[in-house]
């Protein structure tokens, strides 16, 4: 029999590109492009095997505020590497600007995570989603209708039907077995209430005007393995 | 494997990193008045995984590892103290003294872990799964057996008994949320923030062992391949010592976790067990021989699976051509040849916790029995 469980991992990196990311903005992108070799690293580490890693950027501003306010790519096969290029000249492209007022689209941008084609493939698979960002967010209540509708009919109305499809599931692809939250964001709305509400989810409050530092992401790395 | 104190312990653990392990070294030990005990605790991962000062707050190690021993060495240190035949009030005393140890963990200097940093549902204050079962000897003409088992979360104890038409029994369930399948989210575990054992009581047919193992154990192979492993290397052992080493070199080659690992033989002990066990491989070795290769697809039931249960049926209706079952029926009502639950409910399908499947295996109990017996296992020492 095989040695051990092969995981087929899918995991959706949430960035936010607004203007206030700048000073911190190229040290996440650096993150983001070697985390398929750390994680690989860390998983075979602790003997756990890869079968397939996919990533998937959503790269979001404010809606209100930009007309450039969100990008999704589709998901990167990077374990095997075969769209490792592909992945990587998308995350080189993200650059921080716009924003406007301090609260972001970073709601909207989870809903539209969620409503990823997560894989179904394999023994065993894991769901993640890691957000990072240095702001608060707009309340989806607040913001109905204001998302580009190529992205219109994957963002719920409210926070309660975000946190529904969470927990529920039913109509969208994210298994619950599966599913992790890693969210790397100020202590404000909404992830100090996502983080006690949310199953699954752990969170690691950032500093207002500091970035990711070496130890936040080591323990990013080493929560998502974990986790896994 | 262990062999403490001079005296072999039927058990074992195994860490995937050296060191790093969140598995406790299992619980086997014989209590005056209590009976023998089998005990697994694994340490949480995920939702321990923080870092906090190891018991002597010089190094560091992971929440999941501390809390597994502390709250092994907590319940050995209820049961070693208990003193009374009566196991009613067992389950809340073990409930409150692994809770209070695994409390003053977070009352120590850096005991939650750096302040401010990690938060979220999924973490949680030294978590570790429990699972313990107590056996002892009925006072009555037929030798059964009474087990209680007390369990939080996905380790499981199983009932090993080659006289039951279902060998390898799985008699507790695993604490999973509903709707997360096999491998999900934990819904009971302890913490320093409490724990809420079940409780399940049974009376065994003399012949039976018990089982604790880790989902390091299980998790890795088939409900097939795992009967498999038991039975073939008991068939080929000498004795349980290297029966031990055998199934623990399996399944920690495959596991993708640290395992561990303890059983309480039966009557007869590793001998009996082992006689039974020569007729059930003559049926296992024909399916394990062939290797499926086609990917996992959670939709089909894998060929080792099917094919076991297409051999029962056949057994069953051969058996049942032949005129056996009602010999069987006989035996069932005369004799201490099946296990049942006590006085606790049948595990309901309640929301929030899912029942895990029985595996089905051939029945050998119209095979003839031949019994040896060992000594009692000598006491653990505390710590």
């Amino acid at each position: 029999m095989a040695q051990g469980l092969q995981y087929h991992i899918d995991l959706v990196f949430c960035i936010d590109i607004t203007g206030s990311m700048t000073p911190v903005i190229e040290l996440v992108k650096e993150k983001v492009r070697k985390f398929p070799h750390d994680l690989r690293d860390a998983l075979a580490a602790k003997d756990k095997m890869i079968h397939t890693l996919r990533i998937r950027v959503i790269a979001f501003r404010d809606f209100g505020n930009d007309t450039d306010a969100m990008s999704a790519s589709e998901f990167f096969v990077v374990e095997p590497g075969t769209d490792l290029a592909r992945y990587e000249s998308f995350v080189n492209g993200l650059s921080a600007s716009g924003g406007g007022d301090e609260p972001e689209s970073a709601l909207e941008a989870l809903g539209v995570a969620q409503a990823s084609a997560w894989t179904h493939e394999g023994d065993r698979q894991r769901h993640v989603i890691v957000v990072f960002t240095d702001a608060s967010a707009h309340k989806l209540e607040s913001r109905v209708g204001e998302a580009p509708s190529a992205f219109r009919d994957q963002i719920p109305a409210s926070l309660d039907e975000l946190t529904d499809r969470w927990e529920g599931g039913q109509s969208i692809r994210i298994r619950k077995a599966a599913r992790r939250l890693v969210i790397f964001g100020p202590d404000a709305y909404p992830w100090n209430v996502l983080s006690d509400t949310w199953q699954q989810t752990v969170w690691l409050p950032s500093q207002a005007g500091k970035g990711l530092e070496d130890v936040e992401y080591e323990t990013i790395l080493k929560m998502i393995v974990n986790s896994i | 494997m262990s062999t403490d104190g001079g005296f072999f312990k039927p058990r074992f653990v195994t860490e995937k990193r050296a060191g790093l392990g969140e598995d406790a070294k299992p619980l086997f030990t014989h209590i005056q008045l209590v009976g023998s005990v089998v005990g697994v605790f694994d340490g949480m991962g995920g939702a321990g995984a923080i870092l906090v000062p190891e018991e002597n707050l010089k190094d560091q190690c992971s929440m999941a590892r501390l809390a597994s021993r502390i709250a092994k060495r907590a319940a050995l240190s209820e049961l070693n103290q208990w003193g009374k035949e009566d196991l009613s009030n067992l389950k809340t005393q073990i409930e409150a003294a692994i809770t209070a140890q695994l409390r003053m963990l977070t009352k120590r200097p850096g005991g939650k872990g750096p302040e401010g940093k990690l938060r979220g549902t999924i973490l949680s204050l030294y978590p570790t799964t429990v699972a313990i079962a107590v056996v002892r000897p009925m006072k009555d003409e037929l030798r059964q057996r009474q087990l209680k088992i007390l369990w939080a979360g996905d380790s499981r104890v199983y009932a090993l008994d080659f006289s039951q038409q279902i060998p390898l029994q799985i008699l507790t369930r695993d604490h999973t949320r509903s709707g997360d399948g096999g491998d999900g989210a934990l819904s009971r575990f302890a913490s320093a923030d409490g724990l809420e054992l079940e409780e399940s009581d049974f009376n065994l047919p003399p012949s039976a062992a018990v089982i604790a193992m880790t989902d390091g154990c299980y998790g890795y192979m088939s409900p097939f391949r795992l009967l498999y492993t038991l039975v073939k290397h008991l068939v080929r052992s000498r004795d349980a010592e290297e029966w031990i080493l055998r199934i623990q070199t399996d399944i920690s080659s495959v596991a993708g976790d640290d395992t561990s690992f303890a059983i309480s033989f039966g009557e007869g002990g590793f001998v009996a067990c082992q006689q039974e066990a020569e007729k059930l491989l003559d049926y296992l070795e024909p399916i394990a021989h062939i290797q499926e290769v086609s990917p996992p697809n959670p939709y089909i039931v894998p060929f080792e699976e099917s094919a076991y249960m297409e051999l029962l049926v056949n057994q069953e209706n051969r058996r049942q051509g032949a005129g056996v079952s009602t010999v069987i029926r006989t035996e069932i009502e005369s004799a201490p040849s099946t296990i049942t639950r006590v006085d606790h409910a049948l595990p309901e399908a309640s929301v929030g916790e899912q029942v895990p499947s029985v595996f089905l295996a051939p029945s050998t109990a119209d095979l003839d029995k031949e019994m040896s017996s060992e000594p009692p296992p000598q006491s653990e020492a505390k710590g």
